[in-house]
């Protein structure tokens, strides 16, 4: 066996042991399983969130997208992760993790009501499904090429371990887990920017390096598309349901701001010294007569140009960013799935009456009732089909990274304006409003994704609508358009419907107020 | 089974009692709490009273709470009074804007005695009156 598949068997099995060792702290509690019990302390909030965030995407495509199209084509995703971590510690985090939110939607549904908690449900569980498949695609690979398995097998054996240890221990094992996850990542990272610089030296390819900032100002180089992935990940990201999710599990608000904080530099850590690496790959490849041919760069690199220690902890780096996305994705969406979209809040017997069951439908019960602690068991049972979801998607959509871009876009115009503006401009956020600016947003992105020939340089394969009017140069735009007019209505239906519809007014603690009165003022 | 929209809210003697002797009692200040009620087909019929303290600092022409633990789970009625006899025996102004609750009763109680109760479901747009009947099925009072 070779020192790569010793360190990915090292790794899987110190995951599966710590996975479920800590799962015994669940104890039969939803509050433990999906936030924790909210208790994260700052180093494993901040490690959660470091390891949510950066996924083979920011690992593994960063280094292909820097390769072929320079530094910011792919150093765009850990910018735009970590731009996320850091306004969401700056606006988000402390009033978020105030409200003794236990998922997202929550949110949705205390501040706009039952059917803007389930659209955004909708929304944010599709997007998941994407994410996770897009990390088992990763993960096939990685198995396909180091381990010797075929991709589906790979794809498979992924998708069983990190729905084991998930399953059993919901977001503590998730969280230990990441803790190290994150450690070997970071410790990968350094390690072989050190390595690579000493040895071979940093060769920047004319135009491709970080100082040529025409990759972000001149649309022929790709501005546009940079640009909108580093604001389709660093706002659209900011109601990503696995990143609110530790920001609710945090010990306080405090520890939940301090810990996003960490997590944004970390990303950047982590993240960005895969960018340079790969800004030298083809060179120290050339020089090694080496071709990477249609495998990733990194990969080709990794098997060629460093020692084989070096190569399993970079790869045992990929394999944990791959695992921490993925059992985030899989407890995040199982428990929207449960409690927002089937109603099931036996969690807190509290949060029953505070979220107010404001159902604009009629519906008390859910799918399963409330009449006993189901919760948990729903969780749990729902983490089943969306891992088979994310398997599906893995090995029968061949544009899993079209998609999620997709989705993440769509997160971005249909879930953030409702979101700020319910918690930054409370008393003109109506009803209305968030509905039309969710479904506005939405239609918008989805009319203009069926239009425009590639998504963020991705050649559309699934629907495209032939016209003259949109041009592959217009990638990258309908992002900033899309979230434009998910504002614009916003602002315009708020304005409309102040008066006849009024507002749902939270307080510091994100309960809801009540003022009736016999008279109108004046 | 399909959740056809409620259309009726019923409230049967001993809890009309138990609201009508809380709002007497805190006449001429609006009193106010929630009906935990239980869904019978189109009807929500009220189970138990639960009356909240008015947290205004003008109570005789505001009430003013929190949604928390003290209140019921869903499905629910938030009532509160119109104490003066120049107020409305329906929603206001300030109370469709600022009743963030699916469902509301209005009881115009000029002099501290109930003389109308008014039914109210908030829809995606508006709000929308229902019926309120005792549980003999005769509607109460209307004005």
């Amino acid at each position: 066996m070779s020192v790569i598949l010793y360190g990915i068997i090292g790794i899987i099995v110190t995951m599966l042991g710590i996975g479920f060792y800590v799962a015994r702290k669940v104890k039969g509690d939803s509050v433990n399983y999906i936030v924790a019990g909210r208790g994260l302390i700052l180093p494993l909030a901040a490690a959660t969130l470091m390891a949510q965030s950066l996924d083979s995407n920011a690992t593994l495509g960063n280094t292909d997208l820097v390769a072929s199209f320079g530094f910011w084509a792919g150093a765009a995703l850990p910018v735009g992760l970590a731009t996320c971590l850091f306004l969401t510690g700056l606006f988000f985090a402390k009033p978020m993790n105030r409200m003794n939110l236990t998922t997202l939607p929550d949110f949705y549904r205390r501040k706009y009501g039952r059917t803007a908690e389930i659209l955004a449900s909708v929304i944010m569980s599709v997007a998941y499904a994407f994410l996770l498949a897009g990390n088992l695609v990763a993960g096939g690979f990685l198995f396909e090429i180091f381990v010797g398995t075929s991709f589906q097998v790979g794809v498979f054996v992924i998708a069983a371990l990190v729905l084991a240890y998930t399953v059993a221990g919901g977001l503590f094992s998730v969280a230990y887990t990441d803790f190290l996850q994150a450690g070997v990542a970071l410790v990968g990272s350094i390690a072989l920017i050190i390595f690579v610089t000493s040895q071979y030296g940093l060769t920047i390819p004319e135009g491709m390096g970080p100082t040529n900032l025409g990759q972000l100002t001149d649309p022929s180089q790709g501005a546009y598309i940079n640009l909108a992935t580093i604001v389709a990940l660093g706002l659209g990201d900011i109601v990503a349901i696995d990143f609110m999710e530790r920001v609710f599990a945090a010990d306080s608000p405090e520890t939940a701001r301090k810990a996003c904080f960490i997590g944004a530099a970390g990303t950047l850590i982590i993240g960005i010294p895969f960018s340079i690496v790969a800004l030298s790959a083809n060179p120290i490849l050339a020089s090694l007569g080496v071709e990477s041919g249609g495998q990733a760069v990194l990969y080709t690199l990794l098997q060629n140009a460093v020692p084989p220690w070096l190569g399993a902890l970079v790869i045992a780096g990929i394999l944990a960013a791959s695992f921490s996305t993925s059992d985030g994705a899989i407890l995040g969406t199982s428990a929207v799935i449960a409690r927002n979209i089937g109603n099931i809040r036996v969690d807190e017997s509290e949060a029953v009456a505070t979220d107010g069951g404001t159902s604009d439908d009629d519906s008390d019960d859910g799918l399963l009732g409330t009449d006993s602690d189901k919760l948990l068991t729903v969780t749990r049972l729902m983490s089943v089909p969306i891992t088979l979801l994310g398997i599906f998607f893995a090995i029968r959509v061949s544009a899993t990274g079209m998609l999620l871009v997709l989705a993440f876009d769509i997160m971005l115009a249909g879930a953030f304006v409702p979101l700020v503006m319910g918690l930054y401009w409370p008393d003109m956020a109506t009803t209305p409003a968030a509905l039309a600016s969710m479904v506005g947003g939405s239609l918008t992105r989805l009319v203009l994704f069926v239009l425009v020939p590639t998504t963020y340089a991705y050649e559309n394969t699934l629907l495209y609508i032939e016209n003259d009017i949109f041009t592959a140069s217009f990638d990258g735009l309908p992002t900033f358009i899309a979230a434009g007019v998910s504002l614009v209505v916003f602002v315009a239906v708020a304005y409309a419907t102040k008066d006849s519809y009024g507002v749902r007014t939270l307080d510091r603690d994100g309960r809801r107020t009540i003022v009736a009165g016999g008279e109108d003022e004046e | 089974m399909v959740p056809w929209p409620i259309r009726t809210v019923v409230i049967p003697p001993p809890i009309r009692a138990s609201i009508e002797s809380h709002v007497a009692t805190h006449h001429p200040n609006e009193a106010g709490g929630f009906l935990g009620c239980r869904r019978q087909g189109r009807r929500l019929r009220a189970t138990r009273h639960i009356p909240i303290a008015n947290e205004s600092t003008i109570p005789e022409r505001r009430f003013e709470t929190t949604v928390d633990d003290r209140v019921p789970p869903p499905p629910r009625v938030f009532y509160h009074s119109h104490t003066s006899p120049e107020s409305i025996s329906g929603l206001t102004r300030i109370d469709k804007r600022s009743i963030p609750e699916p469902f509301a009763l209005v009881i115009f109680a000029p002099r501290g005695e109930a003389l109308s109760y008014r039914g109210f479901k908030r829809g995606l747009l508006e709000w929308r009156e229902l019926r309120v009947e005792a549980d003999t099925g005769r509607r109460l009072a209307r004005l």
